[in-house]
């Protein structure tokens, strides 16, 4: 056991000795902390003139939001946002209206959250909507909340079984909502793909060369006629390379956590996920939704990285490597799958770079295997595991019978 | 002690690299010469359990050469082989000392007494990226004996030694020829010629010979010849006969050829070498 960590010590040695370790690992820090600040840079314009800087503006929303934390979404705050709202006069840009800065902004929030629920097919709700909104659809919000998501689940292909598993797990969720101020917390869940992405690729420019870097150095001769080297030294291989990936991801996401939660407010870890998608079936909080994400982005990069390694293995260039792994990565933001399809499209949601966005991990499409019903974000880690521990053992015999000549 | 090597043949879609060869290797250094292209580090390489062989088996005492405890008394020199190149020569010691799983404290012990012994003791807190090419092999060697290996196999060993290290070098693989079976290819015949118990002479693929210097020298000897003819009469002797050597001498040229009989009258029959056995064989090859 001790060669074994020896062996991963000089492993990880060999890594950390690379230049393109350091720069890719200092670049990827860099594109997480833009992604996290960059809607704080600039400003905002009224009329040409500089109204407000973006940091201001989110500073100003984040004590409006505050002082409506604890309030319940019901009929009274609703009618109060209404009303605020009320008194813009039409516009198209009735952002820049005085009566909108003074009167509607502290409630902003609300519209936020209230707009989705009565956005219909055919019409987007919009603030005159907002601003005409009777008394009898106020009292209907989360009536109306439960039809929409009843009609939801049945346009879905999904069984019968998953779709009222939906159904009984959007009942689950207490209402009325109880309003807090969130952005901390929305922030990561939008930053938590890029970070994911510059991750993934991030280790997969460290750990492509963990076999292919010795098939081109020609060390693979040293390495495959000693004792350990085709068997200890591929277990400390293997060993390095999700470590590495699990270390490097969640460094990361540390990093994006702790600095949207630094810059935007930590409020909300108990707020209801509806805050943010007030269709989402699950009677999740902010806080464990954080998690969630953080879980599956975790996967989904060890599965990247048995995927990195099998192709090391069989590669004799690490460039090739790289070039096929970014593909992976990318490839898939261009693809769109119709959820008609459900086979194919829960399929395409289980690459690597699906597993991270929000929207995929808290989708309402249900996993259906063996009779079982399972929610996307349990389904998505545990295909990785599996996938993992299937691609593992072929990149290790890979090396193993790798033939020199 | 007995390497065996039964019927090994390494075929290629459209190239047979080593054909049938059948050898038994026992404690002493074992010198195979060919020229490029022989077969000689497909060879070793199938002794290393780096290639598989299409057909035939390589075992040491019983121990296939795909066990473990086969690579356990393995130690290899390739050919060309890579470094870490940020890595200091007492890593990339200690590295491969923990490959071949010697405990740590002993791998810093060998480890030291092998820079030692190569006279890198000096560059041990080197990189290797420092490294001439000289200091590189030396390094290559130093770590092909870390395990104390019973079968040491040293492709082109001396390739960028100068003069002064292949000496040391060869005085080293003599010692350690003495406990084990020693594998060794070069192309510097005298490499072969002075450290050798055993020649093996590979040409396309197959062990043309195999012997003491004596034996393998035997082929040629009485049929080397040392002459000096005119231009024209020179230009004949090279195309019916393996010429050695060929130099201007004044207005003659002087030739040492390998014939049956002398190749004119003042001809002067001459001690053979490994070298013109050598040269007989493979300056065709070469040519080609």
């Amino acid at each position: 056991m001790n060669s074994f960590w020896s062996l991963t010590g000089f492993e990880y040695k060999k890594i950390l000795c690379r230049k393109s370790t350091w720069i890719v690992f200092f670049l990827a820090i860099i594109a997480t902390v833009i992604s996290v600040s960059g809607t704080l840079l600039g400003n905002s314009y009224i009329d040409g003139e500089i109204y407000e800087s973006n940091y201001e503006g989110m500073t100003k929303d984040r004590s409006y939001a505050r002082s409506l934390s604890g309030q319940a979404i019901d009929h009274k705050l609703i009618v109060k946002a209404v009303d605020a709202y009320s008194k813009i006069p039409g516009s198209d840009s009735y952002h820049d209206t005085t009566e909108y800065q003074t009167f509607a902004r502290p409630y902003s929030a609300i519209y936020a959250i209230v707009r989705t629920v009565y956005n219909t097919e055919s019409k987007r709700f919009n603030m005159e909507d907002f601003q005409k909104l009777s008394e009898e659809q106020v009292e209907q919000f989360y009536a109306l909340r439960r039809n929409k998501q009843v009609q939801l689940v049945e346009a879905t292909s999904m069984s019968d079984k998953a779709k009222e598993k939906v159904l009984v797990l959007d009942a689950k969720i207490m209402t009325p909502l109880i309003f807090s101020y969130t952005d901390g917390y929305t922030r990561f869940f939008v930053t938590v793909y890029t970070l994911g992405l510059v991750a993934a690729f991030a280790m997969a420019v460290c750990i492509a060369p963990i076999f292919s870097g010795e098939y081109a150095a020609g060390t693979d001769q040293l390495i495959l006629t000693s004792r350990h080297g085709k068997n200890k030294l591929i277990a400390a291989k293997l060993f390095t390379g999700f470590s590495l990936a699990a270390l490097i991801c969640a460094v990361l996401t540390a990093v994006d956590y702790i600095l949207s939660l630094s810059l935007f407010g930590s409020d909300g870890a108990d707020a209801p996920l509806q805050l943010y998608s007030p269709l989402s079936p699950y009677p999740l909080t902010m806080g464990k939704t954080a998690l969630i994400l953080a879980v599956c982005t975790l996967f989904a990069c060890l599965m990247t990285a048995a995927i990195t390694m099998l192709l090391s293995a069989k590669f004799k260039s690490p460039f090739g490597v790289i070039i096929l792994v970014g593909l992976l990565l990318i490839m898939p933001m261009f693809v769109s799958i119709s959820e008609r399809n459900i086979v194919l499209y829960n399929l395409f949601q289980l690459l690597p770079t699906n597993m991270m966005p929000y929207w995929t991990v808290t989708n309402g499409i249900l996993y259906e295997l063996l009779g079982l019903v399972i929610k996307p974000y349990v389904f998505m880690p545990i295909f990785a595991i599996v996938i993992s521990m299937l691609l593992a053992p072929l990149a290790y015999r890979s090396f193993k019978k790798h033939q020199i000549g | 002690m007995e390497l065996a090597i039964d019927r090994v043949t390494k075929r290629y879609a459209n190239k047979i690299a080593c054909d049938r060869i059948s050898l038994t290797l026992h404690a002493g250094v074992y010198g195979l010469l060919g020229a490029n292209g022989a077969g000689k580090t497909t060879l070793m390489r199938m002794m290393c359990g780096v290639l598989a062989p299409t057909s035939g088996t390589i075992a040491f005492d019983g121990i296939d050469v795909n066990h473990e405890d086969y690579r356990d008394v393995l130690g290899y020199l390739p050919q060309d082989f890579g470094y870490y190149p940020e890595f200091t020569a007492q890593n990339f010691m200690l590295y491969i000392a923990m490959l071949k799983g010697l405990p740590k404290v002993r791998a810093m012990e060998k480890s030291r007494e092998l820079l030692e012994l190569v006279s890198l003791e000096k560059e041990a807190k080197k990189k290797i990226k420092t490294f001439s090419g000289g200091m590189k092999q030396r390094l290559g060697i130093a770590q092909s004996l870390l395990n104390d290996p019973k079968i040491l196999i040293l492709d082109e060993p001396t390739a960028g030694l100068d003069p002064k290290e292949r000496v040391r070098f060869r005085n080293l693989i003599s010692r350690l020829g003495a406990k084990r079976i020693v594998l060794l290819s070069t192309h510097i015949v005298s490499d072969v010629e002075h450290i050798a118990d055993t020649i093996l002479l590979m040409k396309n693929g197959q062990l043309i010979h195999q012997g003491t210097l004596e034996q393998i020298i035997d082929t040629i000897t009485g049929k080397v010849w040392e002459c000096s003819v005119s231009q024209e009469a020179a230009e004949i002797m090279c195309e019916k006969h393996p010429v050695i050597n060929i130099r201007q001498e004044g207005e003659k040229i002087f030739l040492r050829l390998i014939c049956e009989n002398p190749p004119q009258d003042d001809a002067t029959g001459v001690t053979a070498t490994l070298e013109d056995l050598y040269l007989y064989y493979f300056s065709g090859v070469n040519e080609q």
